[in-house]
């Protein structure tokens, strides 16, 4: 009974706050992150899927992935560093279904410009 | 005295015997050319008086001339064209090397077609922005060649995963990424900055592909 969570607070992220995302081999090349790990799911209407390290650790985030945790590294992300970007929103958006609390999701259009400037906001915390 | 009149004689003769210019001239090629337009029907034109006497000559639709000249050489050398756009075609022995670096690394990037990728909820890359891609590169390289003598390095060719084709290029001090989107209707997008100054003189836009001097991208890349 105690398992069984309903749903939890959105709550605002500080701008001091730091969010986890995973980034797959593929997506890096001779130790640097390509432009394209950074896009939306689905294209048009989703966000870019990250984990507040409020309520997760970077290798909560990284065991969660698809491939297996040996295909992806961690990055750091500033909430302050990417709510600079132009037209980027960071948005608590806790997943019940994967019982995920720390979800959290950076919408708005990612063009060139933005995944240029998540580029250089993001730093490595767990590496390959 | 004697020897002067001579030569002078010799040359008279020479003269008098020498060639006609006029069988090498611009003047005989033209009415040569003019000749065969007139048999072709290109410049035939008949009075309306007297059209009725006439006979007219109807033109068959032929080859280019020197079509099957071309073609005879390109078998016998095992040279083929690179098809840049619907129109445009240019022999690969006609490639300059910097332009030759970059025409390898698109062919290289055909592979993202067969990708297997086994990133979350990837889209394959289609055949028509594949070739948006290489033709916009191949465009502006013959751009760059033609008018400045130079080329730009090859950029890296990946492809994004949502059906778009990244072109990315990092140099000492710049960087610059332009966006192949999936439909032709969508403008290619890019961005540049010079890494030291960030944004605040970057290049940035989406009617890249739409602007006849392109090309000025890539020299700002090169600064």
């Amino acid at each position: 009974m105690a398992d069984a969570v309903v749903s939890w607070p959105i709550e605002e992220i500080p701008p001091e706050d730091h969010l986890w995302m995973r980034v797959h081999t593929k997506d890096i090349e001779d130790g640097e992150i390509l432009p394209r790990a950074f896009r939306n799911r689905p294209p048009k209407t989703g966000g870019m899927s990250t984990d507040w390290a409020k309520y997760r650790t970077a290798q909560d985030t990284r065991n969660d992935g698809r491939a297996g945790p040996e295909n992806y590294a961690v990055i750091r992300l500033n909430v302050g560093e990417v709510r600079v970007i132009p037209d980027q929103k960071v948005e608590h958006t806790p997943d019940v279904a994967k019982n995920n609390r720390a979800h959290t999701d950076v919408f708005g259009e990612k063009n060139p410009q933005t995944r240029v400037l998540l580029i250089r906001a993001a730093k490595f915390e767990l590496n390959l | 005295m004697v020897r002067t009149n001579f030569i002078l004689e010799r040359e008279a003769e020479k003269a008098a015997f020498k060639k006609p210019r006029a069988a090498f001239s611009c003047s005989r090629k033209d009415r040569h050319v003019l000749l065969r337009d007139l048999l072709t029907g290109s410049v035939w034109t008949v009075s309306k008086k007297h059209d009725s006497l006439y006979t007219k000559l109807s033109k068959e639709p032929q080859e280019p001339y020197y079509e099957h000249l071309r073609s005879k050489a390109q078998r016998r050398s095992g040279c083929g064209h690179v098809k840049i756009s619907g129109h445009i075609k240019i022999p690969r022995w006609y490639f300059p090397a910097e332009i030759t670096a970059l025409r390898e690394a698109i062919n290289k990037s055909r592979s993202i077609l067969e990708e297997k990728d086994d990133r979350d909820d990837v889209e394959n890359v289609s055949e028509s922005t594949w070739n948006r891609a290489q033709s916009f590169l191949m465009k502006n390289a013959l751009k760059m060649w033609r008018f400045h003598k130079t080329c730009f390095d090859p950029p890296k060719i990946r492809a994004v995963g949502d059906g778009t084709i990244d072109l990315h290029w990092k140099s000492p001090t710049r960087e610059l990424l332009i966006n192949v989107p999936v439909g032709s209707e969508e403008p290619i997008g890019y961005y540049g900055d010079d890494r030291a100054e960030g944004t605040k003189d970057a290049v940035r836009g989406k009617d890249l592909e739409s602007s006849p001097d392109a090309e000025w991208i890539f020299l700002w890349l090169m600064q």
